[in-house]
């Protein structure tokens, strides 16, 4: 009780500090004025009477430091006052402080950029399918280290040899032209195989997913899968958005279900409106080959590991299997390798690109707080702080040179430079850690 | 010349409570001096320290204060004691004294008494 009674009067003389210093004052020159009027009763000097008062009364500063600490909320009072201090810094130097503040919004802006992406690229490659992170890329990859895509006829051949993955599942971007003739509006889709949605595990919103057989002859089955987002912009969220003909690429497709509300496709972090089987391409692209031409590598393709199964198990079935497709299709294969990998280490995007990024900026940050720990310049004197001054001090100069630290120890400074030095992650090699304690 | 002695922590507290309630209202200089001259000037305080314990006991609720005129007819802050700081004297004057009464035993105990 006496103790709640003492934070509520420390809460009103937080408010009332002003008034409360000017109380203190006024109480200290009365006292001083009673101790001298009484030296000077005793016989002593006027100067004298004066200087024993305050010899009697003790540090006047010190114990108006130490009222202060009994009187309001010291913590907040010491951080308004760093606070005032940091502004009025800041209006010194108007031009340094500018320069500061942009690169601060830059700098904040690019990590919450890069953040999301980690957050999206490494626990939520595919929004809306779950287990996601068990998806790989089945990448084919030519000798001159470049990702080429895969072939219709490659992706057919490599669903059976490939035993580790449970379902293997292609897809290929294309841009659609959506409406009427001098009425279309470009929108970007998925051309995908008949297993699509049923091994991402996916439910539809409304309606019906493409079904396996729809996606086994050619030009046979004019069906399209929408987006959740398209559904409510274009249809309104009605019902009657199924059975409904849209005009894609000048060929009428029927609207067969409704995405879940998150999935945005499977090529992150691309968004696409559109899902039609891949055995539409010929009539959708100008009667193109991409369905029979081994040459024709416009197919991306993820597969997701059999329970029990792993990495390293599908890579070798993969390297087998296209050094048997290299054998049989020269002319197609010749050269063409491949590579299992996961999706934060997509050969197309910005992944690596943001991983490495990240390394670098980390070991820039830590090299900067080790220089400046080596040449420490503060305003924050220790030594010379009073007695009742040195905590506020001290706990400034604790969190300037403990948190970071914390942080960013030395040792993991050290690995990430390491591992900067060494180059990208490998395709085997762990995620990026900041802190790896040994 | 006499050593001054340090005050114990608390006991200024104690010591300003009973003043109050033996001298009513008093600024905290009336304070000051009557402690003073109680101890005869045996204490090693700073009058100074005074205002902080001052702060304390009236957060706490145990003296309330307020604006007054000083014998030299100069504003001054007048506390006095409260009924809870009554109360609280009341408690610690009973334990101040059972204190020093179970320490007065030590000392008058001879050596009979330790075997």
């Amino acid at each position: 009780m006496k103790s709640l009674r003492r934070f509520l009067s420390r809460l009103g003389h937080f408010v009332t500090r002003r008034r409360d210093d000017e109380r203190l004052r006024e109480e200290i020159a009365e006292h001083l004025a009673l101790q001298t009027a009484e030296n000077l009763r005793a016989g002593l000097s006027p100067v004298a009477a004066h200087r024993q008062a305050m010899l009697k009364f003790g540090g006047v500063e010190a114990i108006k430091q130490d009222y202060r600490a009994q009187r309001g909320l010291p913590l907040i009072e010491n951080l308004l006052g760093d606070l005032r201090n940091a502004a009025r810094t800041i209006s010194r130097m108007p031009g340094l402080a500018t320069v500061i503040i942009v690169s601060l919004s830059i700098g904040i802006g690019v990590n919450t950029t890069i953040f999301s992406w980690i957050q999206m690229i490494l626990f939520q490659p595919l929004p809306a399918v779950s287990g996601a992170s068990n998806f790989l890329m089945v990448e084919p990859r030519s000798e001159t280290g470049g990702y080429p895509g895969a072939a219709w006829l490659e992706y057919r051949d490599l669903q059976t040899r490939m035993p580790a993955l449970r379902e293997v599942v292609a897809s290929e971007m294309v841009p659609f032209n959506v409406g009427a003739p001098g009425q279309t509006e470009r929108t970007h889709g998925q051309l995908v195989s008949g297993n699509y949605f049923s091994a991402l595990g996916l439910k539809p919103a409304i309606g019906r997913f493409i079904q396996l057989e729809e996606a086994e002859r050619s030009g046979t089955e004019p069906v399209v899968v929408i987006s959740y987002d398209y559904w409510q912009t274009r249809f309104r969220g009605a019902p009657t958005a199924l059975g409904q003909t849209l005009r894609v690429n000048d060929r009428d497709l029927i609207v067969i279900g409704v995405a879940p509300r998150d999935f945005q496709g499977t090529m992150v972090p691309l968004k696409f409106e559109l899902w039609v089987p891949a055995t539409m391409t010929p009539a959708l692209l100008g009667g193109v080959r991409d369905l029979e031409d081994r040459t024709s590598r416009a197919f991306s393709l993820i597969g997701m590991l059999k329970p029990g199964a792993t990495r390293q198990e599908a890579q070798a079935e993969f390297t087998t299997a296209m050094a048997q497709l290299a054998r049989d299709y020269p002319d197609a294969s010749a050269g063409i390798g491949g590579e299992i990998l996961p999706f934060w280490d997509s050969p197309r995007g910005p992944q690596r690109l943001i991983i490495s990024g990240l390394a670098i900026s980390k070991a820039l940050c830590c090299s900067c707080f080790w220089r400046s720990a080596a040449t420490p310049q503060t305003s924050c004197s220790l030594v010379e702080a009073p007695a009742s001054a040195r905590w506020p001090c001290a706990s400034r100069l604790a969190l300037d040179a403990g948190a970071l630290p914390a942080w960013c120890s030395p040792k993991t400074c050290s690995s990430l430079c390491s591992e900067q030095a060494s180059g990208l992650p490998s395709p085997s090699g762990a995620p990026l850690h900041c802190a790896s304690p040994q | 010349m006499k050593q001054k002695t340090d005050v114990l922590q608390g006991t200024l507290a104690l010591m300003v409570l009973k003043t109050l309630d033996v001298l009513g209202p008093q600024h905290g200089y009336g304070i000051a001096r009557r402690i003073e001259q109680i101890s005869g000037d045996l204490l090693a305080v700073n009058q100074g320290t005074l205002y902080p314990v001052l702060l304390k006991l009236e957060q706490e609720g145990a003296i309330a204060s307020e604006w007054g005129a000083s014998e030299n007819n100069r504003r001054a802050r007048f506390y006095r004691l409260t009924r809870p700081g009554r109360k609280q004297l009341q408690a610690e004057t009973k334990d101040w004294e059972q204190t020093a009464a179970i320490i007065g035993r030590f000392f008058d105990a001879k050596a009979e008494d330790w075997s």
